[in-house]
């Protein structure tokens, strides 16, 4: 067992190394593995220099801890409310961040986004940030009845998402067009114009949260077990579940807040990775993180370059991975 | 395994435990004692099961105190109590993919640091826990895979893991059959008569309970009716008034404990 | 009781009658009623009789029509499923449908009405059969939140997917338009369309109700009953395919009709569904009329999309009973 796990973190590890080279290689501009690996040490001519440093790059670094960060949400919420299909995408507090980014872009009609401005690029995470975190007081308080059962919560959350999809389309009905396709991108999830600014944003945050995340994992292990048995171990359930949900919420709200709604990832990488190491959360957190990783990589790549010169987000293309997955899991499961 | 220093004892006083706002238990007072085997019976919602959810702190008293070795639960840390009282529920969720053995090992988690892993005395005591239920053979066997009877002595051997001298089961024989109620009541009393630990038990079948108890406490309506040894409180006056039935009882064979062996229904 | 229903009879019925009328006579310009009587019956060429007999008759009878369809699809579904937020919208099955309908729209060979409605069909079929994957498991499995999650993950799936084929056929905005739904290109062909498909599978299903009350008590008790719920499940939900592809062709995805509706029937006269299917369609109607009157006088002249009025309805209903059930 303790070899099996060794080598499946070297896989997986192995395995998003590849796919950020392969990431750094495709596109318009495409590369050479030497060239790639020559840029990267300095010696890159000076477009080279650009699209390495400052296009793939951070788009890759984004988008590892945009997996990190939905994986591990994922990770908690199928802990906390024992149910398996839980994920951060469905149940409202992804959409609550498109809403708002949303309603900020059809506020100022004029900023197209091939006119993006500095103040926006920072503007757009706080105000998803925003929403996001709006959206979750919401779910929580119209979840709260006697306490927060992780249940209900989760119903409630699938009810908020569809309202606020609903007020979304009423948003994108009367939009321009050049503002409609930029709010889509956060609608379905896209790193396109990922910085390293974005970066600077996700990743103190995601790595904070992560390890407080995995501090607390044994505690995750006993939830898992019921309330009863987990009160009868020593945890305080209702409290160590209202944490776990905070950071929940935190880590898609920030994950929301460069990359938009991406739903599935929460769920494909805790899947994966409990297939391969077992329910036990110390082992599985970072397995599926490097999973999800993986996952938003290739994906990520694919939407790139499978229609160029479009671009589909990233979202979509998870969702297109996500769903036969998750239908697989519900027919499987007994 | 561990050598007690001072044993715990329960003691419960003027409790009252509501649901929803329907009283379950108006007011009880009752002392559970050490190093005996307690079972708890009654009907059907009669509040046995509230009772021991109050002791074992899933359920929050609305008044009253509940003493565990002379503190009040609420005041005790409650890592802290785990390590005096373990509690087993009546169904409790079964994890998929976990492995006996890590099952087993969650027993470990209030003694544990957050990121430390099991030391020689956790496995020590993991070890023994497996083998005094008689599940060595099934610790690399997944949980889920277990017959009903194997889970349930693998969640025993999860509270034992515990290393508590107080054990606390909401009815550990239900869904089982006879040979193995039997077998998992005879597991109990041999670890409270080599441990001393002390079992409380909420128990359905009356004759299993006047057998393997030391100390019995009949309950209706959140009342208690009666307690104290099967000899003395199992008799056809006190089970009218607890099941309202009539009962016919004889002395079993080696004279210690009461045997019902059949009942009508009160006229 | 009896009594009761004859109320709601009449209830339903009078509003559907108003709505109806209120429909044709306002918009954007008002029309009287006589105008209105006289272009049924005594029709002559002038733009106002041409307004209602070509815009807004076929509008308004259209919004009745779909509104009682997708109101007893959800009282059917909740009675099969056993679930009672299980809802055609809730479960994927409109948006299986809408994307389809997206990719009809985007690739050049459209076939105009006919096309749109088969292309419905298909995506209604295809998602169909999921929904009834996941309900053929035991009923002991399909806790609502299971059901719930996968009908929201085969609903982004389906959206996304229709999301990607509008953006590569530079439509994304239509698309919009599909998913919020609306009556704005009512015509009388969909009238025949919804009177013909939904009409024949509405009255198959009303003549279903006594199995559906029967399916509802349980697996156990069906069986005992000599009702196979399998084989009920499968045929309701096959009529439900075609129900729900002819709404999706006409006003694209409107959801939440089939929860509100059945359920605040369901507090009134029971959870007979031989009563209750009959009246959800009746105040189905009368809702979505109704809905559609405000989509189209909120924002004059502009129409705000009329799934957003369900949605105001639905999404509050929706908490509540999650709230409720969950105690």
């Amino acid at each position: 067992m303790k070899n099996r796990i060794k080598y499946v973190f070297f896989f997986s590890f192995a395995v998003l190394i590849l796919s950020a080279l392969i990431a750094l290689m495709s596109g318009s501009y495409a590369m050479t593995i030497g060239e790639v690996v020559n840029t990267l040490f300095g010696n890159g001519s000076k477009a080279q220099n650009v699209v390495i440093f400052d296009l793939r790059l951070p788009r890759i670094c984004v988008a590892i801890f945009v997996g990190i960060a939905l994986s591990t949400a994922g990770c908690i919420l199928q802990g906390v409310t024992k149910n398996p299909l839980a994920e951060p995408g469905m149940i409202g507090i992804n959409a609550g961040a498109a809403l708002a980014v949303v309603m900020l872009i059809s506020s100022r009609s004029t900023a197209y986004y091939n006119a993006i401005s500095m103040s926006t690029i920072y503007l757009m995470p706080l105000v998803s940030f925003l929403g996001a975190f709006l959206v979750s007081l919401l779910i929580y308080f119209l979840s709260y009845k006697k306490g927060v059962k992780p249940t209900r919560l989760i119903l409630v959350g699938i009810g908020v998402n569809s309202g606020v999809n609903a007020i979304i389309t009423l948003y994108q009905l009367n939009m321009s067009k050049g503002d409609y396709n930029q709010a889509m991108t956060w609608i379905s999830g896209s790193l396109w114009g990922s910085s390293w600014v974005y970066f600077k944003i996700v990743a103190p945050v995601v790595i904070l949260l992560f390890a407080i995340v995995y501090y607390k994992s044994k505690t995750l292990d006993v939830l898992a077990l019921g309330d009863e048995l987990a009160t009868g171990l020593g945890i305080s359930v209702a409290k160590e579940t209202r944490v776990f949900l905070v950071l929940a919420v935190a880590l898609s709200a920030i994950a929301t807040s460069v990359a938009g709604n991406i739903a599935f990832l929460g769920l494909l990488g805790p899947h994966i990775g409990k297939r391969l190491v077992g329910p036990k959360h110390r082992r599985l957190i970072p397995i599926a993180a490097l999973i999800s990783s993986c996952l938003i990589l290739i994906a990520d790549t694919a939407s790139r370059n499978l229609f160029t010169p479009l671009e589909i987000p990233v979202g979509i293309t998870l969702s297109v991975i996500g769903v036969p997955y998750f239908i697989y899991l519900m027919m499987k499961e007994k | 395994m561990k050598q007690p220093t001072e044993k715990q004892d329960i003691k419960i006083k003027d409790l009252k435990v509501c649901y929803d706002h329907t009283v379950v238990i108006p007011s009880m007072n009752l002392s559970i004692p050490k190093d005996k085997i307690t079972m708890i019976i009654g009907s059907n919602g009669c509040g046995k099961s509230t009772l021991l959810k109050s002791i074992a702190r899933i359920l929050k008293p609305s008044q009253g105190e509940i003493l565990i070795n002379g503190t009040e639960i609420k005041k005790q840390a409650p890592k802290e109590l785990a390590k005096k009282m373990a509690v087993l529920p009546q169904s409790p969720t079964v994890p998929t993919g976990l492995l006996v053995k890590e099952l087993v090992a969650y027993g470990r988690f209030p003694y544990q640091s957050p990121l430390g892993g099991l030391k020689a005395h956790d496995l020590e005591v993991i070890d023994w826990a497996m083998e005094s239920t008689g599940i060595m053979d099934l610790k690399d066997r997944f949980v889920d895979s277990l017959s009903g009877g194997q889970r349930q002595r693998a969640w025993i051997a999860m509270a034992l893991a515990q290393e508590t001298e107080i054990l606390v089961l909401d009815e550990p024989t239900t869904y089982l059959d006879m040979s193995h109620q039997l077998e998992i009541l005879q597991l109990l009393q041999k670890l409270n008569q080599e441990n001393k630990t002390t079992i409380v038990i909420v128990l359905h079948e009356l004759n299993n309970a006047a057998k393997f108890a030391d100390h019995i406490i009949g309950m209706k309506d959140g009342k208690l009716v009666f307690e104290g040894a099967p000899k003395d409180v199992i008799t056809a006056e006190n089970l009218r008034v607890l099941y309202e039935i009539e009962a016919v009882l004889q002395i079993s064979e080696n004279g210690e404990y009461p045997i019902c062996t059949d009942f009508e229904l009160l006229k | 009781m009896k009594r009761k229903l004859i109320l709601m009879i009449c209830i339903g019925f009078t509003l559907v009658a108003t709505g109806l009328m209120v429909a044709t006579c306002v918009g954007a310009k008002n029309i009287s009623l006589k105008t209105v009587f006289d272009s049924i019956f005594a029709f002559e060429d002038v733009l106002d009789m041409q307004l209602v007999r070509n815009g807004r008759l076929p509008r308004a009878l259209s919004t009745a029509l779909v509104g009682g369809i997708l109101s007893i699809a959800g009282a059917m579904m909740q009675g099969v499923t056993r679930n009672p937020i299980a809802e055609p919208s809730m479960m994927g099955m409109t948006q299986g449908a809408t994307l389809v309908v997206a990719i009809a729209t985007v690739s050049s060979s459209v076939f105009g009405l006919t096309g749109n409605t088969f292309a419905a069909l298909i995506g209604a079929f295809a998602s169909g059969i999921m929904v009834l994957l996941f309900s053929m498991q035991k009923a002991a499995n399909m806790s609502i939140s299971r059901l719930l999650l996968a009908g929201t993950a085969l609903s982004t799936f389906f959206l996304s997917m229709a999301s990607v084929i509008a953006l590569l056929g530079n439509r994304s905005q239509e698309l919009a338009f599909w998913i919020s739904g609306g009556f704005r290109t009512a015509t009388w062909k969909n009238v025949m369309m919804l009177l013909i498909v939904g009409g024949i599978c509405t009255l198959i299903a009303l003549t279903m109700s006594k199995k559906i009350n029967i399916v509802s008590l349980g697996e156990e008790v069906s069986i005992g009953l000599g009702v196979h719920p399998t084989k009920v499940r499968i045929t309701t939900i096959l009529l439900l395919i075609p129900m729900c592809a002819v709404c999706v062709a006409t006003a694209g995805n409107i959801g939440f009709v089939g929860l509100v509706i059945p359920h605040i029937l369901r507090k009134i006269v029971g959870n007979d569904y031989r009563r209750l299917m009959p009246l959800s369609f009746l105040f189905g109607s009368a809702l979505l009329i109704w809905a559609d009157i405000a989509a189209r006088m909120v924002n004059l002249p502009y129409e705000t999309p009329i799934g957003l009025f369900t949605a105001l309805l639905g999404v509050p209903m929706f908490l509540y009973l999650v709230r409720k059930e969950n105690s």
